[in-house]
């Protein structure tokens, strides 16, 4: 365990230095500036100005449905693939370190570089559309809401693409089709199938009793959310289970490296 | 000293190519050289040494240990990848020190040896720049500083001298002889066989993934200089020089072309020897001369049959 934990750390000190100055931080960064920049322009030209309206529509149509995916995707999926792409996992396979170390140690720089930019998006959309009170509006239910479900999503989903990397090479692409064909369709079926998705437990962090999306979701039959309590367990279960998952399957695999 | 290598019917397949069928070879301390031409399957043998890959059929050993994902061999061997890879962002040092830390030293003694191992391939001068701007040798050094750095007792390099120019050449041939005496054993692979003579004596030879021979050298060698070769002379009168040469018992055939004339010979050492004074007799005006099969692969295709 002291040797997992020792060659994570090593391996996550390696990556995060090395997603400081990466182009994927970037686009990361890029991405997370999106939904503050759209929350400007709804508080602005939109037709309901009001703070809550803005912050629940921009949380609701694109941080937790599209900019959360798309950057834990980025993050995420360059775990594995990355050092499979630039042929040093070579040099981290010959070593005496447990290989699960490279899963984890990797995707916890992943996670810190996703997790506070999606930290800072949610902030960032929360005092875009602030009314003059820029604290009460971070102290409101609904920005507390919105930052655990970004930060929530950030660990869960870079974690799952993380381990589709260990897996395939182009974990990318899959990522991608899982987030936006899969997630897309479940999480927005009326029923007990949207619980299969991660987004319909990102959808339970973030909205909270007495708000007024609740009565905009029964009309769409989207109302049957889980409790704070029961999707952040359920988001720790998926999380734990890709990462039994990927630490079994990378201690098992064998990559191909060109010359 | 028993075997560091054991292969028995060892096989690795890529979907339907053969990457290595059915080796069987025992390999000895010492300095042995892996020899054969590009894609004969050395770099696949060395792979499947070092854990990196298992086998699809057949089995390996390596200083009796199984290689694939055995923390307690990678302990005890280095290994020097053919790929020019890098965390391009660190310093020659740092990069030698972070995977000397992933071996277990404590951050003093990671650096103490990183240095030491960066001095001894003679980076000393560069070891704290990035290695982003480093020269191909560079890399190939430092390369060999991260397999050497921890003092392990078999060190695996795979094409380790492609890339240095002559004088790095012959200080990293100097440097893996060195470590040799001081009881290190190594496996270099090669497709240039005066590289790996300059090392050892002992070879193993691949070529189509199949173990074409091991022992001597020299018994290699022999079979080479047997091999009828083909050599293009340019000379300012080619038709002299060509009426010269067919006169040589080892010349089988000439052919003239504009400027040069083709020669095949049975015995290319003594073709050599015994043109210069054969052209200036014959006032051919040599200015050019090319052996055009001497690489590997045609002479390992000869050998083969």
């Amino acid at each position: 365990m002291r040797e997992l934990l020792t060659a994570s750390f090593l391996l996550f000190r390696i990556q995060l230095a090395s997603l400081a100055r990466s182009k994927r931080t970037l686009v990361c960064a890029a991405l997370a500036a999106l939904p503050p920049m759209f929350a400007l322009l709804v508080i602005h030209f939109g037709p309901d100005r009001s703070p809550s309206t803005a912050v629940s529509f921009i949380a609701w149509s694109l941080s937790l449905q599209v900019i959360v995916p798309i950057v834990a995707l980025v993050a995420g999926s360059s775990v594995v693939t990355e050092e499979l792409e630039n042929r040093t996992i070579t040099y981290l396979f010959t070593r005496p370190i447990p290989r699960a170390s490279l899963l984890l140690g990797r995707w916890l720089a992943a996670f810190v570089v996703a997790g506070v930019l999606l930290g800072a998006s949610a902030v960032g959309v929360v005092l875009a559309a602030a009314d003059g009170d820029p604290l009460g509006a971070l102290a409101s239910p609904r920005a507390r809401g919105l930052l655990t479900a970004s930060i929530a999503g950030g660990a869960a989903y870079s974690m799952l693409f993380a381990v589709a990397g260990v897996f395939v090479r182009r974990s990318m692409i899959l990522g991608l089709a899982y987030a936006f064909a899969v997630e897309g369709l479940v999480a927005n079926l009326p029923g007990e199938m949207q619980s299969l998705s991660l987004q319909y437990q990102l959808r339970g962090l973030f909205v909270r009793p007495g708000m007024d999306e609740l009565e905009r979701l029964s009309t769409w039959g989207l109302d049957q959310l889980p409790g704070i309590g029961a999707a952040a367990q359920n988001l720790a279960i998926a999380f734990l289970v890709a990462l039994a998952i990927g630490c079994w399957g990378i201690r098992r695999r064998q990559y191909l490296v060109s010359a | 000293m028993s075997e560091i290598v054991a292969a028995h019917h060892l096989a690795r397949f890529y979907k339907d190519v053969v990457g290595l069928n059915d080796l069987t070879v025992e390999i000895e301390g010492g300095i042995t050289g892996i020899l054969g031409p590009n894609g004969a399957g050395k770099s696949t043998f060395l792979k499947l040494l070092v854990g990196e890959l298992r086998p699809s059929r057949g089995t390996v050993r390596v200083l009796g240990l199984d290689p694939f994902a055995n923390r307690e061999l990678y302990r005890r061997i280095g290994f020097c990848p053919q790929q020019d890879a890098f965390w391009g962002h660190l310093s020659g040092r740092e990069f030698v020190q972070t995977l000397l830390r992933l071996s277990g030293f404590g951050r003093g003694e990671a650096r103490q040896r990183a240095v030491r191992a960066l001095e001894r391939v003679g980076l000393e001068g560069a070891m704290e720049r990035r290695i982003d701007g480093y020269s191909k040798g560079m890399r190939q050094r430092t390369k060999l500083a991260q397999a050497l750095a921890h003092g392990p007792q078999l060190l695996v390099a795979d094409e380790p001298l492609t890339g240095l120019d002559p004088v790095a050449r012959k200080e990293v041939q100097g440097l893996f002889v060195e470590l040799a005496a001081g009881g290190m054993h190594l496996l270099v692979s090669s497709h240039v066989l005066h590289e790996v003579e300059a090392l050892t004596s002992h070879v193993v030879v691949i070529h189509r993934g199949r173990l074409l021979a091991r022992g001597e050298v020299g018994e290699v060698r022999r079979l080479l200089s047997r091999h009828p070769r083909q050599v293009r002379v340019r000379a300012r009168d080619p038709r002299r020089l060509a009426e010269a040469c067919v006169a040589l018992e080892h010349v089988g055939a000439v052919r003239l072309g504009p400027g040069s004339l083709s020669i095949e010979t049975s015995d290319v050492e003594s073709f050599f020897r015994e043109l210069p004074p054969l052209a200036s007799r014959a006032r051919a005006g040599i200015s050019g001369l090319e052996s055009t099969d001497a690489n590997l692969e045609a002479v390992f295709d000869y050998l083969l049959g």
